[in-house]
């Protein structure tokens, strides 16, 4: 392990002397220290939240989130004249809005910093790849649960109209809070792959295009590869756990894929640094 | 460290990572625990599946004939039955005891197979190019010492664990012990031996067969069987003859449950429209609690499909179209547990039923369906058109109707105070009798069109509650009353302006804050 010792000056929010301290950055690891980490993680979500907020396109994406979604919901499949009280349908929609709302969030996590050269800049600063990727994509997840806050007056409507069973609703929000962390995982490796958003926008949206749409070529694949795509499909577990069923392999599932893409963006990170 | 080992040193921890990640979800897959979030815990075992399995006293040996690798939309099926057994394995103490066999394509095994009572099943698979039929097998044999039974035909997930728990029960009940249920022939009511597995009918002989001892009834002078549990009496479509009718109140007095499925009216397509059925049934049934309705139900909002005459190109054709006429209604009175997990109930041809002011004092009416909330009664006959019934008839009036009532308690003989038809005039009659149970639906219709309400009922009537719980479990979601246009239009408004209202109020608050 190679260890990079800085010296940092690290300013208060309560204006006492900023204080100087030695951290080690270490190549492929976290700092040896868990609450510096966490510091590091928690400022990065922090300044990546002002910046979504303070930035006319987040607003743009949360708005057609909403405008698209409602087309869709009380449009073409109006949930008030579907006849059962049930989200199922909405779920699928978010899901399917998820798909490119996604990676218009985190194509600029990365390819952004990339393209500007703060990336150089925030390389100098006493944080791991691992610390400034799980930041930016923990921001991308508090963006992602803001756009799910935005769809709740439909549960709610619903359940003015009929029994709504809070169970599956809970499990489908859980599951598309789960999947839609997913592809901001996903996201945020291809937007460490280049430094052109546009780019890693596609990227991204053809990456989370296929686990979505895994489940809907099952009847044309092979009998023997069928178990194995439809585990890799979003949609199969996200079902699970839309109807009610909180299944500890739809977790796990969700779990590794934003691990190992997380890893990946961590690890591309560190190849440029690198090479 | 050099720079090439560092890149190397980070890629083989990505895949490392990577390996991990695959482990653990293959490890997940063997070990794995899940929350049941729905308010009914319909993805849980049901306490009857579970006292059920816990009651074996002896081993019971379930062969699962199943076809490995199925396609699409069965592939999942396999697993589903699989979680299912090995839940109600671990709940029977090891008294239940699984194999699984697949006889695709093995001679031998089919013929196994078929001798247990499993038949294949034939289903269209698409392929990249093509469709293909392929006979699969998706049943299970039960062996429990000398008794057999089979659960098979197991195409829906969301009824096995019903297909299963019914078997067990049918297994582990000796023959003689179920119980017996009728079926009123005789005076034009279906006959339900002349309908295919294929047809509503049919589909639910089978269904009876499979828990009870079905038996056609036509009684005589003998009147009905001594052995019948609860009676079925549906559709009559000819006046039902005074000695038949002393038979019914006597078994209904002594204790034996009747359900009553009665249509006061039928198509007449030939007249193009409806005409009256004479069962002669109204004063029995009044006297026993329940006034059967001689108007008709329609539903100009919340109707079926069904054949009706209609005009085209000048011409009157039978086509099938939403119909005012094949009521549908969602207002069930969900605190019955024989319409609990019912989401709607299809009555064509319904009549309105109204508790009589003559029901016996200890005897309790309890209303389970009504009709919709737009649905209309208007005097008889109507029109079959569509088109004619899409405007008001005269006579009609929108009050609120009962479409099917459950009563129990002791029921008193209709003939206390009346004098027995001559063929009869010498018997004894029961006059008070012992507490039963009686069910009355305004259609007869509603019988094929509702299987689960029928068995629903019939569990009620034998008092076998059981069942009831698990058979419609997930059987759909709950409806939805749906709003007015002026009502949907200011929901949707809200539903759309409140959060882009929230996104407009979030990002100015964000940028106030960051000037």
């Amino acid at each position: 392990m190679e260890h990079v010792p800085r010296q940092i000056p690290r300013t208060r929010r309560d204006g006492r002397a900023a204080r100087w301290r030695t951290t080690p950055l270490t190549v492929g690891g976290a700092t040896g220290h868990h609450g510096a980490a966490l510091r590091n993680v928690v400022a990065i979500l922090r300044r990546e939240i002002k910046g979504f907020f303070g930035h006319p396109l987040a607003a743009l994406v949360l708005g057609l989130f909403v405008i698209v979604l409602s087309v869709f919901v009380l449009g073409f499949d109006d949930v008030l004249l579907g006849g059962s009280v049930s989200m199922r349908r909405p779920f699928r929609w978010m899901a399917a809005c998820f798909v490119f709302l996604l990676p218009a969030v985190t194509m600029r996590l990365l390819a952004e910093e990339q393209r500007t050269g703060s990336m150089h800049l925030l390389g100098t600063l006493p944080v791991t790849p691992g610390e400034i990727v799980v930041g930016k994509w923990l921001a991308a997840v508090v963006l992602v649960a803001c756009a799910l806050v935005l769809t709740l007056p439909i549960p709610v409507v619903l359940a003015s109209l009929g029994e709504l069973d809070w169970g599956p609703v809970a499990g489908g929000y859980l599951g598309l809070l789960l999947g839609g962390a997913a592809f901001a995982a996903i996201g945020t490796a291809t937007s460490a792959l280049t430094e052109n958003q546009i780019v890693a926008f596609l990227l991204a949206a053809t990456a989370c295009l296929l686990p979505a749409l895994a489940g809907a070529a099952l009847p044309l694949l092979p009998t023997a590869l069928v178990p194995a795509v439809e585990y890799i499909s979003f949609e199969y577990h996200f079902a699970n756990l839309a109807r009610g069923v909180l299944d500890s392999r739809s977790v796990v599932f969700f779990g590794s894929v934003i691990a190992v893409a997380l890893r990946m963006a961590a690890a591309l990170l560190e190849h440029r640094r690198l090479a | 460290m050099s720079r090439r080992r560092l890149l190397v040193h980070l890629w083989v921890q990505v895949g490392l990572w990577i390996a991990i990640a695959i482990v653990l979800n293959h490890a997940s897959a063997a070990w794995f625990g899940r929350v049941d979030l729905t308010a009914d815990q319909r993805f849980s075992l049901s306490p009857v599946a579970r006292s059920t399995v816990s009651s074996l006293d002896k081993p019971l040996l379930a062969t699962v004939w199943f076809t490995e690798d199925l396609d699409p939309p069965y592939h999942g099926h396999r697993d589903a039955l699989d979680d299912k057994l090995s839940e109600l394995m671990a709940r029977s103490g090891g008294k239940l005891q699984v194999r699984w066999r697949d006889p695709t394509g093995d001679e031998v095994a089919i013929a196994e197979a078929q001798a247990a009572g499993i038949q294949p099943i034939t289903y269209t698979f698409r392929r990249w190019d093509r469709q293909e039929a392929r006979q699969v097998w998706m049943g299970v044999s039960l062996v429990y010492g000398e008794r057999q039974e089979v659960a098979d035909g197991l195409v829906s997930p969301a009824r096995m664990e019903y297909d299963l728990v019914r078997a067990i029960r049918a297994v582990t009940t000796p023959a003689e012990d179920r119980p017996v249920v009728g079926w009123l022939l005789g005076n034009g009511e279906p006959d339900l031996a002349a309908f295919p597995a294929t047809e509503p009918l049919g589909q639910l002989r089978d269904q009876l067969r499979a828990s009870y001892r079905l038996q056609a009834v036509a009684p005589g002078a003998d009147g009905l069987p001594d052995d019948l549990d609860a009676l079925l009496v549906v559709g009559p479509q000819r006046e039902v003859p005074l000695p038949v009718q002393v038979h019914l109140d006597q078994f209904l007095v002594e204790g034996g449950a009747v359900a009553w499925f009665l249509s006061q009216h039928q198509p007449d397509y030939d007249g193009g429209v409806t005409r009256e059925v004479r069962h002669g049934l109204h004063a029995l049934l009044g006297h026993h609690g329940v006034q059967l309705g001689r108007d008709i139900l329609l539903d100009r909002t919340s109707n079926e499909r069904m054949t009706a005459p209609v005009a085209f190109r000048g011409q009157r054709v039978l086509a099938q179209v939403n119909h005012p006429l094949a009521l549908v209604t969602t207002r069930l009175e969900r605190d019955f547990a024989p319409v609990r997990d019912i989401r709607r109930v299809v009555a064509p041809f319904a009549s309105p039923l109204q508790v009589s002011d003559s029901v016996a004092p200890d005897v309790v009416p309890e209303p389970w369906v009504l009709a919709g909330a737009n649905a209309a009664r208007a005097p008889a006959p109507v029109p079959l058109d569509p088109a004619t019934l899409a405007q008001p008839l005269p006579g009609e009036d929108a009050a609120a109707a009962t479409l099917v009532l459950g009563l129990s308690g002791r029921f008193r003989s209709f003939w206390v105070d009346r004098a027995l038809p001559e063929e009869l005039s010498d018997a004894e009659l029961t006059l008070d009798g012992r507490p039963t149970r009686m069910v009355v639906g305004g259609s007869a219709d509603m019988v094929a069109n509702n299987p689960a309400l029928v068995l629903n009922a019939l569990d009620w009537l034998l008092e076998d509650a059981a069942l009831v719980d698990i058979r419609t479990r997930g059987g759909g979601t709950p409806p939805l009353e749906a709003p007015s246009p002026e009502a949907a239009l200011w929901l949707k408004v809200l539903m759309v302006g409140l959060p882009l209202s929230v996104v407009g109020l979030l990002f100015a608050w964000a940028r106030r804050r960051s000037a």
